[in-house]
């Protein structure tokens, strides 16, 4: 609360982007977790709220050319929300400028949302929230531990790797110091373990890929001595010659701070008011935000094939191992195994592929004030592949476009705990499952939303492993997430929403069919009895004798 | 084939070729080449596949030689063929023959004049609707505007149709001089009427005003009139305000603000003719472009500016219909010569206001007028598409430009449209080649000429055919009142996948959702067809006995009646019935051969029950196997097909036909190895197998009764294997000595016809959660020729019997089970017969014996 200096500011304008007659006049509240619009106008008293914790930036500009009165504050949000202010007195808006730059930044995870975020729900329902996704029993339907794949106990505590999670699977054969020794020679101590397997696990061929672009890593044929220089400075790629039975290959996604320019760039396009059609496209294509979800989603497409036609084992690694690596292998996960096209399978990806081995949520979300290059859109285009993926395959994903953009929204809100902190060790430290609410279970007891109509489990589309084609054509703007705010841009009529009545509706259909039945076959039973009399039983009733 | 045709061809046939066609693999086969069509038929497997080719379709052919020649063949529809041909020589004749033929400039020379559909005569209508209908249709129309034919002889206009629509006040020779004052006489005319304000959509092609500035009282009284009450009205130029001076140059204009004070203008450039044409060939290309690479696929498909001119015609038809909906004005849309984006922008402003156009109906009919009718000039248009090398002559792709835009709306408005996507791509190939006259010409007077309304079918009756229609209709369509705003955004304008990558597997996968989104439509209507029969089935069942005048039906049909009134049971057969049989409740003819007529039967009278007694019984079978096969199997299916359709609940009799030799004798169960002997067994077998896989795969309430041979004493036996039990009772009491066709110690299951029509109706009437099985056996007794005969001497002890065994059916007969087990019957829903050996044998000699005795026959033994 300390933080407010203003908590209410009336004759405030809340401009429409698109068309400025549609603006709205009303107060502004600050709260300790939201900044509320009310609207005053008679019986309209619209609300608009926005989490403290997802605005990303804000600009204030004195010279607001539209009305002539007042100064305009721009809120920029993590879910690409922008909201322009024009408060009409400059001191007012100086005070909740300031206020808001603290609040959106908070120092420490004490701070955030999810630990003051407390619904009507009883605390033993709370802890059970935490068992919905149950790794264990993931790793049980992957069918390890097996002969080829054991549980090590290496990092309990964290003792070898910070970032990953106390139990993790690595190859029958690896003893104790081989897992350590490994992890040493790997940058920041992550030590490949098994993110998925497929029966061919076994085959003695492992692919080594490296998402690193040639031109970051150095070119696959780097002299020699550019290779040994590499090594010595702690970083590099495995030397094959130490390597038997190994294939490298070199995929280009770019490093994170690309990325976050990249995003920039293209929002810059999604924030333009009215642009051409020339102007979008350029723009577009100058964000290269398309060209890296191609080359991410051509890295999973890679992957998936290595395992699924080739037969072999994949080890994806990157430079730090938590970024592209997620990416890569979430994605390709995705390609390769039904299961996490569904729902609750989808959770299970992000807990084991992104959650559990050290994604830095916190460092790439910006959830505290910390350094903005650690900030970058890596889970977003995570997301993103996935949509992509989903409009080649609309029979093909258990969930909707809805789910995804949900999903997004709370990676950045902090409503929820599962994504708070960078690790698994620090989120132990700061007790998350013991005082935050898990956002899985709000999706799951939500999932009629989140349910894509089309998906049916025996469905072509639905066996096997995906090829999505990753033609350039293929790709498309996502409006549904970076314009998800801009309702003139999306269709005025959903296909979706159509087809989920219907469906809901032939379910109700059939739930009255079978009482129907059950009360008919009732009725009979009882006309039965009654219908046997009408027929003459002969008096000398045969009796069924095998002679 | 005419002779011009064959001057044409050199190599007719080439055996050995290859294709490569997207979506397929490769194939082998036959490359055969007529005057109208490339034919390719694969025979490697039996699976013989043919690709049959409009040549009129085909845009350019590429020719490469090597070894072996290769032919590239790319389509109007953008599909593109790869041919590999053994011989040079072959190769170069058939490229050449494809590049004459499908170049051919003579329109009656072209396939419509050839096309002969089996389901259409010429003599039907061409053409949806004239614009006479269109008048008379459109409602307040009447009062301040009249049809006009001043060019009848096509004098006025060489482009408009005989009538057209102009304000009530102005004559005829108003007209012919305002035609002289517009660019090729398409004076201003009335295309759309907006009911909500009375407010009009005018179109016309721009005023000659020339360099000096020319005016014309007649056009400015025209358009005067066009404002009639209203203070103002908006003429939209589909040219830069540059664009629309500088056509003074070339004596045409624009209406002055001085001469035309009623009027504003607004200009809206909308890109056409050539520059249009480029558009379109640079987006294909960017669309084939392989290189995978993201820069250069944004770069080309920005620098092809076709989503920039979706953009502006979606822009500016919102304009006009904003003047019309929101502002309360009418709008007289032209450019210059009035045949290209006047139309693009007319039609669509009429989809956005207009919910009458959003109906498949209502959009050809649209396209008619405003298209063919109107007079854009299809033939020069679509001459060639994106790939041809000829030189570009008029060709624009304003018609592909216009679909492209409604594929817009429809995917922002899913709802509204009440046609698919697949319409949409149907007429974009059609456009460009047909089997259909529609789009031959390029103007009415044309049409008339040629006599292609004589002579060719029309495309849009063809669409709206039965069969056609279920393919083109929007299973999402709700009709809504509203105006349907486009979204111009960018953001909200997509590359019609559909059409321009339709030959990627990409496309498939989408088409795949179509099909879940048309089968998740059909799942619920059968839903609610099976609520309300379940509901209606509350009351009394409603039955229809097939083959009712066999042994068995009459006597179902009293027993039926008896319980749910005489008109709930009808009777069917495709003889005629005897008189008491037609008195005593409803008969119809019904022939289970004829599905349509069979339908009709059950969708007109409210059928729930169906008993399907038509069959061929085992002995006369046998003797006509292809009759028995068609009635006791395709007869089945259909009705099967039926009664699934219409969720009857079904009974069809098997019978002890359907064990043979393999199954277990002595008792045979419910379920065991069944391999018959005779075509009647295995239709049973089959009718079994088959109702039962309806069960459980759709839920069909489907019910089987095995009987054994019934014996009646009322009606003939008809030519089954146990009917010398029928026949020994006659015999007995008529000669007193029965020859039977059986050995005496054939023993074989048998009952008496009223359990077996109890057991029948029992069977019905069981609620379907009692069977755990959908077939069952029923038993009563089992008895040889001797035992029978042993037990009429107990009341006729003269009786003779010999036996002289007939090898066909004694064969069938040592096929059959001797006794059934019919426990699960017993124990399932409570069959018990009430009819022994013994009291067969009485209730048979006394009902015949009273029979013979009321008709007047002797009776041995008396």
């Amino acid at each position: 609360m300390e933080h407010i200096r203003l908590p209410k500011v009336e004759q405030v304008k809340l401009l429409d982007r698109v068309s400025p007659r549609k603006s709205r006049v009303g107060t502004l509240y600050l709260t300790a977790t939201h900044t509320i619009f009310v609207e005053s106008e008679d019986g309209q008293r619209d609300e608009t709220w926005v989490l403290h914790s997802l605005v990303s930036s804000l600009e204030k500009s004195s010279s607001s050319s539209s009305s002539s009165s007042g100064v305009s504050l721009m809120i920029h949000c993590k879910n690409f929300q922008l909201l322009q202010f024009v408060i009409p007195e400059e001191q007012d808006c100086q005070d909740i400028l300031l206020s808001l730059q603290r609040l959106s930044q908070p120092e420490s995870y004490e701070e955030l949302y999810c630990f003051a975020y407390k619904p009507n729900v009883a605390e033993e329902e709370r802890q059970r929230e935490w068992d919905f996704i149950d790794l264990t029993s993931e790793y049980k339907r992957m069918g390890v531990p097996n002969s080829h794949w054991k549980l090590s106990q290496a990092n309990q505590d964290y003792k070898v790797s910070d970032t990953y999670p106390s139990e993790v699977f690595v190859p029958e054969s690896a003893t104790l110091p081989v897992i350590v020794g490994s992890s040493k020679f790997r940058a920041e101590d992550d030590f490949p373990p098994c993110a998925t397997t497929t029966e061919e696990t076994t085959q003695p061929c492992v692919a080594v890929v490296s998402l690193c672009p040639a031109s970051a890593l150095g070119a696959w044929r780097m002299s020699r001595f550019e290779r040994n220089r590499q090594q010595s400075a702690g970083k590099g790629y495995e030397n094959e010659d130490n390597y038997s039975n190994i294939k490298f290959q070199f995929l280009g996604i770019e490093n994170i701070h690309v990325m976050r320019n990249s995003q920039q760039k293209m929002l810059e396009v999604c924030e333009l008011r009215s642009p051409s059609m020339s102007d979008f496209l350029e723009r577009l294509e100058n964000s290269s935000w398309l060209k890296h979800i191609k080359a991410v989603l051509d890295a999973a497409l890679f992957v998936a094939k290595a395992v699924s036609e080739e037969g072999v084992s994949v080890l994806v690694h990157c430079s730090d191992g938590w970024d592209r690596t997620s990416q890569v292998c979430s994605v390709a996960s995705l390609l390769l195994e039904p299961h996490y096209r569904t729902l609750r399978g989808f959770m299970v990806l992000i807990e084991k592929d992104w959650i559990s081995f050290g994604h830095k949520f916190s460092h790439r979300c910006n959830h505290l004030d910390g350094d903005p290059k650690e900030v970058s859109p890596i889970v977003d285009q995570f997301l993103e592949c996935v949509w992509q993926v989903t409009e080649q395959f609309p029979c093909a994903f258990e969930f909707n476009e809805r789910f995804l953009i949900t999903v997004h929204h709370h990676i950045y809100s902090c409503q929820f705990g599962n994504f708070i902190g960078n690790n698994q060790k620090e989120r132990e430290q700061l007790e998350i499952q013991k005082r935050t609410h898990s956002l899985w279970t709000y999706l799951w007891s939500n999932r009629a939303d989140f349910i894509n109509p089309l998906y049916r489990s025996n469905h072509s589309q639905t066996q096997g492993v995906l090829q999505p084609s990753t033609a350039p054509y293929c790709f498309k703007f996502w409006k549904g997430l970076y314009n998800r705010f801009e309702r003139g841009v999306h269709p005025r009529q959903s296909v979706e929403d159509c087809l989920r009545t219907i469906r809901e509706e032939t379910e109700q259909l059939e739930e009255q069919l079978a009482s129907h039945k059950q009360k008919i076959s009732k009725l009979e039973e009882q006309k039965w009895t009654v219908s046997m009399n009408i027929f003459d039983k002969s008096p000398t009733a045969w009796i069924f004798s095998p002679t | 084939m005419l002779m011009e045709f064959s001057e044409h061809i050199k190599t007719a046939n080439v055996e050995d070729v290859v294709l490569r066609q997207p979506l397929h693999p490769p194939s082998r086969g036959t490359l055969c080449i007529t005057g109208h069509h490339l034919l390719f038929s694969d025979r490697e497997d039996q699976s013989c596949s043919q690709v049959l080719l409009l040549l009129r379709n085909i845009d350019a052919v590429e020719k490469r030689s090597g070894s072996t020649g290769t032919i590239t063949i790319k389509c109007k529809d953008l599909r593109v063929l790869q041919i590999d041909i053994p011989g040079m020589e072959q190769c170069l004749n058939i490229a050449h023959s494809i590049e004459t033929l499908s170049n051919l400039e003579s329109v009656p020379e072209m396939y419509p004049f050839f096309y002969k559909p089996s389901d259409q005569s010429l003599d039907r209508q061409w053409g949806l609707s004239t614009l006479e209908q269109f008048f008379q249709e459109t409602k307040g129309l009447a009062s301040q505007w009249r049809l006009s034919t001043v060019n009848k002889h096509y004098s006025v206009c060489p482009s408009y149709p005989t009538s057209v629509i102009v304000p009530k006040c102005i004559n005829d020779e108003t007209l012919k001089k305002v035609a002289k004052f517009r660019q090729g006489g398409r004076f201003p005319v009335l295309c759309y009427y907006h009911h909500k304000n009375g407010m009009v959509i005018m179109r016309s092609s721009q005023p000659l005003m020339g360099a000096n500035k020319k005016r014309c009282a007649e056009d400015e009284r025209l358009l005067e009139a066009v404002i009639g009450n209203s203070d103002k009205g908006y003429i939209i130029d589909t040219r830069s305000i540059q664009q629309s001076q500088q056509a003074r140059m070339t004596g045409g204009g624009f209406e002055s603000k001085s001469c035309y004070s009623s009027w504003r203008r607004l200009h809206r450039h909308m890109e056409k003719g050539k520059s249009l044409q480029e558009s379109l060939i640079k987006l294909v290309e960017a669309c084939g472009d392989e290189s995978h690479n993201m820069d250069r696929w944004l770069s080309k498909l920005e620098n092809s500016k076709w989503l920039s001119h979706v953009q502006t015609a979606l822009s500016t038809a919102g304009l006009v219909a904003e003047c019309v909906e929101r502002d309360g004005h009418s709008v007289l849309v032209h450019g210059s010569e009035g045949t290209d984006s006047s139309l693009l922008i007319s039609t669509l402003a009429q989809l956005i206001m207009d919910p009458s156009s959003r109906t498949l109906d209502g959009f050809l009919g649209l396209l008619d007028r405003e298209w063919v009718q109107a007079g854009h000039p299809f033939r020069k248009r679509c001459a060639h598409s994106a790939y041809s090398h000829a030189r570009l002559q008029q060709e624009s792709p304003v018609f592909l430009l216009l679909l492209d835009c409604v594929w817009q709306l429809w995917r922002q408005f899913p709802l509204a449209l009440g046609f698919s996507e697949a319409l949409l791509l149907k007429l974009a190939t059609e456009a460009y080649s047909s089997n259909y006259g529609t789009f031959l010409c390029n103007t009415e007077q044309e049409r008339y000429a040629l006599g292609i309304k004589q002579k060719t079918y029309c495309l849009f009756q063809a669409l709206l055919g039965p069969m056609n229609r279920e393919v083109y209709i929007n299973p999402l369509y709700e009709h809504t009142d509203l105006a349907i705003w486009p979204s111009v955004h960018p953001q909200s304008l997509q590359l019609w996948r559909g059409f321009f990558l339709r030959w990627t597997p990409q496309n498939q996968h989408l088409e795949e959702a179509q099909k879940e989104i048309k089968n998740m439509i059909i799942e619920q209507t059968s839903s609610w067809n099976k609520l309300e029969n379940s509901v209606s089935s509350q009351e009394k069942p409603r039955v229809l006995i097939t083959g009712g005048l066999g042994q068995l039906g009459v006597g179902l049909a009293e027993i039926l009646r008896k319980q749910y009134g005489t008109n709930n049971v009808i009777l069917s057969d495709v003889k005629k019935p005897p008189p008491h049989v037609f008195r005593s409740g409803p008969f119809v003819y019904a022939d289970v051969l004829d599905y349509k007529h069979l339908r009709e039967l059950i969708i007109n009278n409210q059928i729930t029950w169906l008993v399907h007694y038509s069959a061929l019984l085992s002995a006369v079978g046998e003797a006509n196997v292809a009759l028995a096969r068609k009635i006791n199997i395709t007869g089945l299916h259909n009705v099967l097909d039926l009664a699934l359709e219409n969720s009857l609940r079904l009974f069809v009799p098997s019978t002890i036909g359907a064990f043979g030799p393999s199954s277990p004798r002595d008792p045979v169960p419910d379920l065991c190895v069944q391999r018959p002997r005779t075509i009647y067994g295995v239709s049973k077998v089959h009718g079994e197998l088959m109702g039962e896989y309806l069960h459980h795969k759709h839920g069909l309430d489907f019910r089987c009764l095995r009987y054994p041979g019934v014996i009646s004493a009322n009606t003939q036996p008809g030519g089954g294997t146990t009917d010398y039990a029928v026949q020994i009772f006659h015999d007995a009491l008529s000669t007193g000595h029965h020859e039977c066709y059986l050995r005496p110690d054939t023993r074989l299951p048998m009952m008496h016809i009223s359990d077996c029509h109890r057991a029948t109706v029992e069977f019905m009437e069981a609620p379907e959660c009692q069977l755990s099985l959908r077939t069952y056996n029923i038993a009563a007794m089992s008895f040889t020729p001797e035992e029978v005969a042993q037990e009429i001497r107990k009341h006729l002890p003269q009786l003779k019997i010999t036996y002289s065994p007939d090898s066909v059916r004694q064969t069938i007969a040592d096929s059959w089970p001797v006794r059934f087990d019919d426990s699960n019957a017993r124990r399932d829903w409570g069959w018990a017969p009430a009819f022994g050996l013994e009291e067969l044998v009485s209730d048979m000699l006394h009902t015949i014996r009273n029979k013979r005795t009321n008709e007047g026959l002797p009776i041995n033994s008396l």
